[in-house]
């Protein structure tokens, strides 16, 4: 094959890839914020939680680092995402009867530390440097069919997570969701738990967060407190969500694909650009570049659409929304 | 001409309609109360003259111009001061803080009018260093109708001054109103104390289900069987009141009305 | 005992006096716009690099030059900035939910950010060059005089925000607007006016607060979102909406956090230094949860 479309090839499997571990991460954020109003700055922290349990638990023995568990995947994943449960109900415990602000501040306060304790307790985590060497599904196979491989399994999680998340909007349980997000006192008086709701919400949230996590450590084959910048990853996540429409599924996957895309390319586009109009450092000042063009993005859309590309669809339910 | 006149407005929050065409007017010197069920829109009724909601038909007229729909701090200046029924003072601030803060779209010296409130209001002026948060209820409340005051408005709106007082500070918060009433001032009230609201006012209208109901002075909605049933307390005997005025033609003029 | 107050005590101060400026202008803007503001570390960064472009352009080394001229023209200069992003970014969000001004505020942080770190690389400066001299008092006290320099000015500052709080017309418009923005609103007080005074105050200080910072350790493109959270923390400590509560829960979290490395029981350090940053947050969750509205009795939620 042609070695430039092969490139091509292969940069498009991997905005696909990236793409949909976005995607999931939105996903998740969908259920806390778009269905259950809850402002979670500190996916960066569950993301992580995911990354590092499923590395820790995938990887050969090592001494700079818990390990040697060798898992088979689908184990780690899932006590990847138990791990994070476990964590989001201590957190939900303290952090949820907070108003929105207070929330972003509590879970962005809490993913600082978690990134702290990643970084200062060396001998679980390697700290700064990292845990490398983490297996990867499919990886056996020849190139670029192991790429292919990785794909689908993202794609299928992908699928998975969709299809659950759409059971679950449409079931009673989502539409209680929605009515606790709209109008709480109103929710109360019809004798719902709000606070178990909410929980309900956030914790199966962090979840699929986690997975996330887990995939892409997976991916990278090495996790590190930086992997991602992740106050930019927090970021770009809303983004897309409020781009793509949020409390709207397959808004939060659009968004996602959409946002990542345009993230991705202009890594490629801003650095000539800038080259082209002479500027210096053209390659370190794209990143800035990039973000504050992103950041630009965003207050467009809260501006003008602040309900995204693809609006909420309520499942039909009888009787008015409360306002 | 009617100092203040809602002519059939409609309208509510959101898709949720409240109002269905209540119209009322106060005129020169006058005490007009509002009285209905809970929820009959009385104090939505006054928050349409404040442009607090939007009203989808009718029209709000101040001294026969329209002020439909106009914001808040647009009608302040325009002379209409409304005292909420909650949140109606700045606890943080000091009364004579707050009483500034009341001054606030005057361009002139406000001094003076100041003195007149403490006049007004002399436990004010005792505790007027004092934050206003840690007034009791009743003192709050004259806090609120001295703030609202200090602008010298051409109508003051109350909405339910007495709730949560008790009989004492009630009866002297209707008699502050009265006071304020004397000096010039007319009120349009929202009262939940229909029988002593209505024996201090000239006029009253009953409003149900965001409608008309009655309508009539004070003294006859008092005597009224059906709005006695209603609201106060039906097959009471109303109290006997003295005789009263007629309603006055200029501006100032001393109210007699019954004393609850 | 010296050691404790010179190494521990009055860099506590110090650091304290720097967070109590910064949280003045969050706590601010949260009980009179209503919303946690995220940008406000990325004000204070950028008020750092005007200050220092202004150092480079004066060549000015002397620090009582640096503060007395350069410093409060930086402060105008930040404030000019601040004004023209509210009316951009923050103004046509006014009437929406909280959420949405809390995002937009998140993603002006990342803007601002980008845009300073374009503007000026990322390699660490300083703005007042060479070693430092040191005072020493009564054979006890030991510490640079920067130091004084910080303090003093902080409480300066401090005492004009009181002043105009306390005293203008429009200082008791911004408290009554904390207080309510509903019924200032309803009592005829200029909103937008009080929401400009805000910013101008709270950019002002942030500056300060940025510049102080930067004579005392150094000029970074995170500094400000460095202490973010510790200024976010002294503000609900001190209670949301009000100033001298901010003033004194920035005090309390600065000493907080330099005494926590004090060897308080045996050798080590009572809380390694890696987890400083986690006293903060540690504080503002615990008053979170026992005393929402803080020790002044802010806004709850």
């Amino acid at each position: 094959m042609d070695p430039v479309l092969y490139g091509y090839m292969l940069y498009g499997v991997s905005l696909l890839t990236v793409g949909g571990m976005y995607a999931i991460l939105a996903l998740g954020l969908n259920v806390q914020w778009g269905f259950t109003g809850l402002f979670n700055a500190g996916i960066a922290g569950f993301f992580g939680i995911g990354a590092y349990t499923a590395a820790i638990l995938t990887t050969n023995p090592h001494t700079s680092h818990i390990g040697g568990f060798q898992m088979p995947y689908v184990v780690a994943a899932i006590a990847a995402m138990l791990v994070a449960g476990v964590i989001a109900f201590l957190v939900g415990k303290v952090c949820l009867k907070l108003r929105s602000d207070y929330l972003a501040i509590a879970t962005i306060g809490l993913a600082e530390i978690f990134r702290l304790i990643v970084n200062n307790e060396t001998w679980a985590t390697n700290g700064p440097r990292g845990i490398s060497q983490i297996p990867r599904p499919f990886e056996g196979l020849p190139e670029p069919i192991n790429q292919f491989a990785f794909l689908g399994v993202v794609l299928v999680t992908l699928a998975g997570v969709y299809w659950l998340m759409e059971i679950a909007r449409k079931s009673p349980w989502g539409r209680v969701m929605t009515a606790i997000r709209d109008n709480e006192t109103s929710a109360k008086a019809a004798g719902k738990n709000v606070e178990t709701f909410r929980m309900e919400g956030f914790v199966i949230g962090c979840m699929i967060m986690a997975l996330a996590g887990a995939l892409m450590a997976h991916y990278l084959k090495f996790v590190n407190p930086q992997t991602t910048d992740p106050l930019l990853a927090t970021f770009i996540v809303f983004v897309m969500l409020v781009i793509g429409g949020s409390a709207n599924n397959k808004g939060a996957i659009l968004g996602a694909f959409l946002v990542w895309t345009l993230w991705s390319a202009s890594e490629i586009v801003a650095p000539r650009l800038l080259e082209a109009i002479g500027m210096t450092d053209a390659g370190i000042r794209s990143a800035y570049v990039r973000i504050f063009l992103i950041g630009l993005l965003l207050q467009i859309f809260l501006q003008k659409n602040p309900q995204g590309l693809l609006p909420e669809t309520r499942p039909s339910s009888p009787g008015k929304n409360s306002s | 001409m009617s100092v203040l006149e809602l002519d059939n407005v409609v309208g509510g929050y959101g898709d949720t309609q409240i109002l269905h065409g209540v119209s009322l007017h106060v005129d020169a010197g006058e005490i007009v109360v509002i009285i209905g069920p809970n929820g009959a829109g009385k104090s939505t009724a006054m928050k349409a003259v404040f442009g607090l909601l939007k009203l989808t038909d009718g029209a709000v007229l101040l001294d026969g111009n329209t002020i439909t729909n106009t914001p808040p701090e647009k009608v302040v200046r325009q002379g209409v001061c409304y005292v909420p029924q909650t949140g109606n003072i700045f606890p943080s601030l000091t009364v004579e803080e707050n009483l500034e803060m009341g001054a606030f779209v005057r361009t002139d010296d406000f001094k003076p009018r100041l003195k007149e409130i403490y006049e007004m209001f002399p436990p004010l002026l005792e505790k007027r260093l004092q934050p206003a948060g840690t007034l009791s209820g009743g003192q709050r409340q004259m806090v609120a109708m001295g703030k609202a005051l200090m602008l010298e408005p051409k109508i003051l709106l109350l909405d339910e001054p007495t709730a949560g007082l008790s009989p004492k500070f009630r009866g002297e918060i209707f008699e502050t109103v009265r006071t304020i009433n004397s000096a010039g001032t007319p009120i349009l009230m929202v009262e939940q104390n229909a029988k002593q609201a209505l024996g201090i006012a000239n006029r009253g209208y009953v409003l149900v289900d965001g409608k008309n109901r009655f309508e009539g002075t004070g003294q006859d909605l008092l005597n009224d069987p059906e709005v006695a049933e209603m609201f106060l307390g039906g097959g009471k005997q109303p109290e006997k009141p003295p005789a009263k005025t007629q309603k006055p033609a200029a501006k100032k003029q001393p109210r007699k009305s019954g004393k609850t | 005992m010296a050691e404790f107050i010179n190494f521990y005590l009055i860099p506590g101060l110090v650091l304290g006096s720097i967070y109590a400026l910064g949280a003045i202008g969050i706590t601010m803007t949260f009980g009179i716009l209503r919303f946690a503001n995220f940008a406000h570390g990325e004000t204070m960064t950028l008020g750092v690099y005007i200050a220092w472009s202004l150092v480079q352009l004066t060549g000015f080394k002397s620090m009582v030059a640096i503060l007395l001229v350069l410093m409060p023209v930086s402060m105008m200069l930040t404030i000019m900035v601040v004004l023209l992003i509210d009316k951009a970014f923050y103004r046509p969000l006014r009437a929406s939910p909280v959420i949405i001004l809390v995002i937009a505020s998140f993603g002006l942080m990342l803007m601002i950010r980008s845009v300073t770190q374009f503007s000026w690389g990322v390699q660490l400066k300083t703005i007042l060059p060479g070693i430092q001299p040191r005072m020493h008092l009564f054979d006890f006290f030991s510490f640079p005089l920067k130091h004084v320099f910080i303090v003093g000015g902080a409480l300066l500052l401090m005492y004009a925000v009181h002043y105009v709080l306390t005293y203008t017309k429009i200082g008791k418009a911004m408290r009554a607007t904390s207080d309510s923005p509903e019924l200032a609103r309803l009592t005829g007080i200029n909103t937008e006016k009080v929401v400009m005074a805000t910013w101008v105050m709270g950019a002002g200080l942030a500056c300060a607060a940025g510049v102080f910072l930067a004579v005392d350790t150094q000029v970074d493109t995170m500094m400000g979102f460095k202490i973010l959270l510790p200024m976010f923390a002294a503000a609900i400590l001190g209670g949301v909406g009000k100033p001298y509560g901010a003033m004194a829960g920035g005090l309390v979290i600065g000493v907080a956090e330099e005494l926590s490395s004090y060897p308080w029981l045996g050798d080590g350090p009572l809380l390694e230094p890696g987890y400083k940053q986690g006293i903060a947050f540690a504080i503002m969750i615990a008053i979170l949860v026992w005393r929402p509205t803080g020790l002044f009795k802010g806004k709850s939620f």
